[in-house]
């Protein structure tokens, strides 16, 4: 019972932080937001270990609608994930948004409600809504607290990413318009669009895949990410790359669970995965921009990710949330880093930043396990996602399900790179600026959450 | 059926009668007199008393009708589209007062219009719907003279008008000789009635701002100022949209072919708009195009041609009217503060944080962001058309969302990029009002649309007297 | 206990990083923590234990956990060693800062055997496998200020990475194979599988071997990795890290005879023996020359499994990890002293006695020398090979050849100098040094001596591992060798022995004339930058590629624009021109109009 009143306060808490927001004056803005993560992350820690639950408000009872929100073993991992990488933007906020904090504030609370939204609701068309806002308030992170080329990073980011959400709006009312009861709810499509004619079936997730690759991104519909992760402000990177990505990982499972058609073609998604991921990781290798090519790197775990979703089977799709709650973490921690050395040593260029470790030992330390929880090394929860995605894929599609390895080995020498060329190298670069310790408060509490479920994943992936 | 008490019937439009018959009169005198403020006053009175009358008709009324001495129809439809030019007519009027030289003849004008407004609104015949429309245009017409900005823009539209006026009359005769009648009544056979059909489409496709026969209008309502381009394309529009509604469910359902035709209609409408948008440098002029496309979002549910298609292109109405109007007030204060351009309102934001917010979230919520009234409208219009089998139509309508973001982004990254020296420049507290209920009743029925959905879906109920039945 | 095992190391560690200003303190914290896990040893209950990790649905997945015989061999050798090398680099890291780093690195190497060693299902396997490959980066990488030292440790993790993830591919394979990944439950139903699946999962798990030991043809980033500090060195060398290859074609020596691979271990590690010696005869390095040994002997080592003779494999491994320890100690020793890393140019050892003692005894091991250490394994070896002329041939050749470049070694480290600041330098060597070298001498000898307790020690833990497959091993893999044999070795171990001497007395510079006809590893290491930079113009072409599809999406949004502005240009007009546009628009829409709803068209 309690629990389900814990559900819908994930989502009423950043709303009623607004309202604080706006009371307050703009000097305490980031403390608001603060408190609002760090409560938004009490509240889903408690949700969670509650065990599975659900919530119904009813919204737009004739179309189907309802506020239909449901925690249960898929979501939950990716709740938490958001949580935490919510919190984490939202303490290093004082150290990289130092203009217009109101307005940041406002972006960063309805962000945080809707991205939890997303992977709260069980109704397609709120999922839709969450999707969509969350979208924009993204847009307003790049466009407004961009770098140099923000807005042409802005636009692109926004066009693609309304392309993906449009298409699924599309998706979903197609899907509405076929199952007898109409209804977007999905306890009861669950079942229902079982029903629906293969011939729409396939249509349907055709339209649905082409808004999941473009959102997660795949091959080769990919090439808003690398400027938008270029050019967004650090938190705006931290919860673009860590949160906002998972929407499509979450919804190509949920395509698959609910369109039996869908998993007939599931070949062909692992095959643009498989490219992908191995195309961008020989993308990111002579990048020269420290956060392209980790924003690369996220193109080749997404990929990662959408083979072990494609596999269909109990390990590959739990494999592949926990891969979104690793990637989630790690790829955070590497742009928190990438963003510190822009701030602390004016530029984001590999060959200009040398020596980092002589003078911040502790960042060095984060980036180089943060790369190695990226390419997933025991004892971080890479190494679980890996290690099941690769057992479903490998059931599911033999050989070739495990091609995607071949890319871990690009960015882990890729990574490799990095840091020989930046982090360890003999110092010949003067930082200009101390960085402020919320970054490694912020650095070490997502390192910790990556070690953590990577040493006791039991607590989310249950214990036989 | 429950049936309105008769009486009440009666005195419902003899109140209407008395209430216009006070704006025109006193209006006469007081312009007469060029007493702005007491004109102000005594239209927002009346206006809003006849809109709370109109409101409370319609909730009294539930999905009852009834015929007025047999040329007007009180129904769920008229109510609707009479509260929309009430409360539109009001807005613009509050607008004009803040920013017109000649506001008593603007409200004196504006009072007539609304007179054939509510015609089309109540006709139950093509003869009152034609009388309406003229009665509409024409004081629009003269509103543009008045304000000696264009005469250009008054030309185009009097002749848009004129030749609308032609089509139409060659419609209703066209129609009167394949049926033996002018009431609108479901018509059927005789091939010239196709043709009239047809001609309907033309001709109040004109006002409806319909490609490819609204190429004037652009022009006409980037001619003259804010407030009257917003009555133009907020409030008289609607009226095109209320007999095309009308003429095309009522009459001429038959006729399938005609919907295809409009859906077709609607997907150069739509393109059309939003291409040329794109690449607009004068904001009003980008908003011209942006509510034909938004026009040919509407046809959208005209062309599904069943009552939640209906009902989904009278909520996208319902919500493109205050977004318009509101956008448009903005544009009127910024307009008095000779910026026209895109590239004028940049660093709008730390100029005036309401109106910058305001315009961004209006702007936003034409592009459609979730929970708000222009998010609901078009949703409910692609829903309608892919339940009724159209996906291509909602498909092609939804390309057109995506390139519309994109005009719409750049206004708004426009007003939060860049900084300006000066601060808090004041705003009138007419526009700061009117562009409040905008935003607000943007945001309430984005949030919570059921009851506006309920009205709506009774108005649409209304088209449908074969199908309420059953 | 076993958790012990590995918790007091880990706590030394933790200690060490955290405790302390002190310097030394962190060294000998340490120690004391390495030979509390040793003698923890002795108390440790043999058995299989499953600790359960995680669970989805119906699978489950454990940290297994196996303690058989053949484990308890690797985890003593790996604890004995352990604190000699850490007191030797008590000594060593002393003229040297960050030892704090060095320390909890070393142990956390430690921790990482000691879980490989125990490990009973794929899972520990597989995270103490990518362990050992970070904590070998990390200290490979100690110096990372040396360029050398920054490159070396990075083309050490690339290579063994390519091993990891082929480790991580071949359990997914046996996974859907078995539905299990325990060794025990594996190796015991073998043949539950079809060859053909798992053939894929058996080269993949060599590759993985092959990297983790260094051979042929990824042996070329161990000599790259003497780089790291002489410790790192001789654990690296010893137990951790390259052992762990071996170790583990042991343990799946079931599933190579099943698909019939053995073969290929047996002819990849007969050919980096070969390339080995031959680069080891030619280097000059002083550390290089004992590393390429190391790839020698991992070869053998490979060699002898491939051909199903365990038993020699074992000992070896045994043995070697000792006496390879002991030659690291004395070449960084030497190095040390001398501040050179040529032999050429380090000469002197003779003065340090205990040293120069130590050092012999590691030497004459090593050539093979009754009643020594290698000469045991290579009489095993030669017992099981003597039926196949061409690998029997090509080890005896081998062994000449060790003893040659060994000899060289020797001899030309502990020639005495012309400058006597050299002699000082070997006598002024820390104590912690030169004791724990001696140390590790009584424990080479005591070693050579387990031959004799191995019989009855790994028939077991061999028949525990191949389950019902033990029979098809060789029949005299539990044979002791022929004395003919042994006497054979020693005789031509004296002669590389005494063609060293000769050619050291005569100043033939054998190095040169090798290196004349041979070029190996430069070879290997120009292929290994040739696929590096081939990765890299793969990425520079997609870099392009990249370019060129942004072009391709962003054309969507010109066209839209263009098309925009054309229609924008047609809106500007005069009035006439918008009736004529009307007129036709109308009519045409008419007429088409008509003709549709006509049915015409």
């Amino acid at each position: 019972m309690l629990s389900s009143l814990f559900l819908p306060l994930i989502i009423v808490i950043p709303l009623l932080s607004l309202l604080a927001l706006f009371l307050l004056g703009e000097d305490r803005s980031h403390d608001v937001v603060k408190a609002s993560a760090v409560l938004v992350f009490i509240a889903t820690l408690a949700t969670v270990f509650q065990g599975s639950s659900s919530f119904i408000l009813p919204y737009l009872a004739s179309v189907g609608i309802s506020l239909h929100l449901v925690v249960n073993s898929f979501n939950s991992i990716l709740l938490i994930m958001a949580a935490i990488v919510y919190l984490a933007a939202s303490l290093v906020g004082d150290y990289f948004i130092k203009r217009n904090r109101k307005m940041y504030g406002l972006f960063f609370l309805l962000a945080e409600a809707s991205s939890l939204g997303v992977f709260l609701s069980y109704n397609l068309f709120m999922f839709y809504v969450f999707w969509e806002i969350s979208e924009i308030m993204m847009f307003f992170f790049i466009f407004v607290y961009g770098g140099t080329m923000r807005r042409y990073a802005a636009f692109k980011f926004i066009i693609y990413s309304l392309t993906s959400s449009l298409l699924l709006l599309i998706g979903i009312m197609l899907i509405y318009a076929n199952v007898n009861p109409h209804t977007f709810d999905l306890s009861l499509l669950m079942q229902s669009a079982q029903t629906i004619q293969p011939g729409m079936q396939l249509g349907i997730s055709v339209l649905l895949l082409i808004s999941f690759m473009i959102k997660m991104p795949v091959f080769p519909f990919h090439s808003w990410l690398p400027d938008a992760h270029t050019e967004a402000p650090t938190t705006g990177s931290m919860i673009l790359a860590g949160v906002l990505l998972k929407f499509g990982g979450y919804g190509l499972l949920l395509l698959l669970s609910m369109l039996p058609v869908a998993r007939h073609y599931s070949l062909y998604i692992m095959a643009f995965a498989v490219f992908s991921t191995v195309y961008s990781a020989l993308a990111a290798i002579k990048q020269s921009n420290i956060k392209r090519a980790i924003a690369y790197t996220s193109i080749t775990d997404m990929g990662i990710i959408a083979v072990g979703l494609a596999a269909y089977n109990a390990l590959g799709s739990m494999g592949a949330l926990y891969g979104m709650l690793s990637h989630g973490i790690a790829i955070s921690l590497l742009f928190l880093i990438a963003g510190t050395l822009n701030e602390t040593y004016n530029t984001f260029d590999i060959n200009k930043i040398k020596g980092v470790i002589a003078n911040f030992t502790d960042m060095t330390y984060l980036f180089i396990i943060g790369a190695l929880a990226a390419i997933g090394i025991p004892l971080t929860s890479g190494f679980i996602g890996d290690i099941l995605i690769f057992l479903g894929s490998y059931g599911t599609f033999g050989l070739i399900g495990l091609l995607p390895i071949t890319g871990i080995l690009l960015i882990g020498a890729m990574m490799l790179w990095i840091i020989e060329r930046v982090f360890v190298s003999r110092k010949e670069t003067e930082p200009y600026a101390e960085p402020d310790r919320s970054v490694l408060y912020s650095g070490s509490m997502l390192l910790f959450f990556s070690i953590l479920f990577g040493i006791v994943p039991f607590i989310l992936l249950g214990f036989r | 059926m429950m049936g309105y008490i008769a009486p009440l019937g009666d005195a419902f439009v003899l109140l209407i009668g008395a209430v216009m018959s006070i704006a025109v009169i006193a209006g006469a005198a007081i312009t007469f007199y060029r007493r702005k403020r007491a004109h102000l006053a005594l239209s927002v009175i009346v206006y809003a008393a006849s809109a709370l009358l109109i409101l409370y008709m319609m909730l009294a009324g539930g999905t009852a009708q009834m015929s007025i001495g047999g040329f007007m129809l009180i129904n769920p439809f008229s109510l609707f589209f009479s509260l929309i030019f009430t409360v539109g007519i009001l807005l613009v009027n509050i607008i004009a007062y803040a920013y017109s030289k000649d506001y008593n003849e603007f409200a004196l004008l504006a009072s007539f219009a609304l007179i054939g407004m509510y015609m089309v609104a109540f006709s139950l015949s093509l003869v009152t719907i034609f009388i309406g429309l003229e009665l509409a245009v024409l004081p629009a017409v003269f509103m543009i003279l008045l304000s000696r900005k264009s005469l250009e823009a008054a030309a185009k539209l009097f002749v848009a008008a004129s030749l609308s006026t032609a089509l139409l009359s060659f419609a209703i005769v066209l129609t009167y000789g394949g049926s033996g009648t002018v009431a609108l009544e479901q018509y059927s056979g005789a091939e010239i009635l196709g043709f009239a059909a047809l001609l309907f489409i033309v001709s109040l496709g004109f006002e409806a701002s319909i490609f490819p026969f609204n190429v004037l209008l652009p022009d006409v309502y980037s001619g003259p100022p804010a407030h009257i381009t917003s009555m133009l394309g907020g409030v008289n529009k609607k009226v095109g949209f209320a007999a095309l509604m009308q003429v095309l469910i009522l009459g001429f359902i038959a006729y399938r072919q005609a919907f295809i035709l409009i859906a077709v209609l609607s997907v150069f409408t739509m393109f059309y708009g939003n291409l040329v948008a794109l690449m607009q440098d004068n904001i009003k002029r980008m908003m011209a195009y942006s509510s034909i496309s938004q026009a040919g979002y509407i046809m959208i549910g005209i062309a599904v041609a069943n009552a939640a298609g209906i009902s989904a292109s009278l909520f996208q109405i319902f919500a493109h009217m205050f977004i318009f109007i509101g956008v448009l007030a903005i544009i009127a204060w910024l307009e008095g503060h000779g910026k026209h351009k895109i590239n004028d309102i940049e660093g709008l934001h730390s100029e005036n944080r309401f109106l910058s917010f305001s315009l961004a979230l209006l702007l936003l919520s034409l592009a459609g962001l979730p929970f708000t009234t222009g998010f609901v409208g078009k949703f409910l219009i692609f829903l309608s058309s892919i339940n009724s089998g159209m996906v291509w139509l909602a498909f092609l309508g939804i390309i057109n969302s995506i390139i519309s973001i994109y005009y719409y982004a750049r206004v708004i990254a426009k007003v939060y990029t860049g900084r300006r020296v000066s601060r808090g420049i004041k705003v009138d507290r007419g526009i700061a009002a009117v562009v409040l209920t905008c935003v607000i009743i943007t945001l309430v029925f984005g949030i919570w649309p059921l009851p506006l959905m309920h009205i709506t879906g009774n108005a649409a109920a209304a088209l449908f007297p074969a199908a309420g039945a059953a | 206990m076993i958790a012990l095992l590995l918790l007091v190391p880990l706590l030394a560690a933790l200690a060490a990083v955290l405790l302390g200003r002190n310097e030394r303190l962190h060294g000998r914290i340490a120690v004391i923590g390495a030979i509390i896990s040793l003698l923890l040893l002795p108390f440790v209950s043999r058995g299989n234990f499953n600790i359960g990790w995680f669970s989805i649905g119906n699978y489950a997945l454990g940290i297994g956990i196996l303690v058989m015989p053949l484990n308890m061999l690797l985890l003593g050798i790996t604890l004995l060693i352990a604190p000699f090398i850490l007191a030797y680099s008590l000594g060593f890291m002393d003229i040297r800062s960050e030892q704090r780093r060095f320390y909890a690195e070393m142990l956390m190497f430690e921790i990482a055997m000691l879980l490989f060693a125990m490990s009973g299902s794929f899972i520990t396997l597989l995270i103490a496998w990518e362990f050992l490959s970070l904590s070998s980066y990390l200290l490979i990488g100690f110096w990372h200020w040396k360029e050398k030292a920054r490159k070396a440790a990075r083309k050490a993790f690339t290579v063994v990475l390519i091993g990891d993830l082929s480790m991580l591919a071949a359990i997914a394979i046996l996974w859907n194979a078995y539905g299990t990944l325990s060794f025990a439950a594996i190796m015991s139903s073998i043949g539950a599988a079809a060859p053909i699946l798992l053939y894929p999962a058996a080269l993949l798990l060599i590759v993985a071997i092959l990297t983790k030991s260094a051979q042929f043809p990824f042996q070329n980033w161990l000599p790259d990795a003497m780089e790291g500090p002489a410790p790192v060195s001789a654990f690296l060398h010893s137990t951790t890290m390259v052992k762990a290859g071996v170790f583990s074609a042991m343990i799946f020596l079931p599933l190579f005879l099943y698909t019939k691979t053995t073969s290929i271990l047996l002819v990849l590690g007969a050919v980096s023996a070969v390339l080995a010696t031959m680069n080891a005869m030619k280097e000059t390095h002083i550390k290089k020359i004992i590393a390429h040994s190391t790839i020698q002997e991992l070869g053998l080592m490979l060699v002898a499994i491939g051909s199903g003779a365990i038993l020699a494999a074992a000992y070896f491994f045994i043995v070697q990890s000792f006496y390879k320890a002991l030659l690291f100690f004395s070449a960084g020793s030497a190095m040390d002293a001398s501040g050179s890393e040529d032999i050429r140019h380090a000469p002197g050892m003779r003065s340090n006695t205990a040293l120069y003692a130590s050092t012999l005894l590691a030497v004459i091991s090593l050539a093979g020398f009754i009643p020594f250490s290698g000469f045991f394994f290579n009489s095993a070896a030669d017992a099981y090979f003597s039926s196949n002329m061409i690998i029997y041939s090509a080890l005896t050749l081998i062994s000449v050849m060790t003893s040659f470049y060994i000899f060289r070694w020797f001899l030309l480290i502990s020639k005495r100098p012309e400058d006597k600041r050299l002699e000082v330098g070997y006598v002024s060597l820390p104590k912690s040094m030169v004791y724990s070298g001696v140390g590790m001498a009584v424990l080479t000898v005591a070693s050579s001596l387990s031959f004799f307790s191995l019989r009855w020690l790994l028939p077991q833990s061999a028949l525990y591992y191949l389950g019902n497959l033990g029979m098809l091993l060789h029949q005299g893999s539990t044979a002791l060798p022929g004395i003919s044999k042994a006497v054979l070795e020693t005789i031509l171990a004296t002669a590389g022995a005494l063609a060293s001497y000769t050619a050291y007395r005569k100043g033939i510079r054998a190095g040169h004339l090798v290196s004349k006809v041979f070029n190996s590893e430069e070879t290997f290491s120009s292929i290994y930058l040739g696929m590096a930079s081939m990765a890299c113009t793969v990425s520079e072409g997609a870099v392009l590629l990249e370019i060129y599809i942004n072009a391709f999406f962003d054309s969507f949004g010109r066209f839209a624009m263009a098309s925009g502005a054309q229609l924008r240009k047609a809106a500007v007009g005069s009035i006439n021109i918008y009736a004529v546009i009307m007129a036709v628009c109308i009519l045409a829409f008419l007429a088409f109009g008509y003709a549709y709803m006509a049915g015409l068209i």
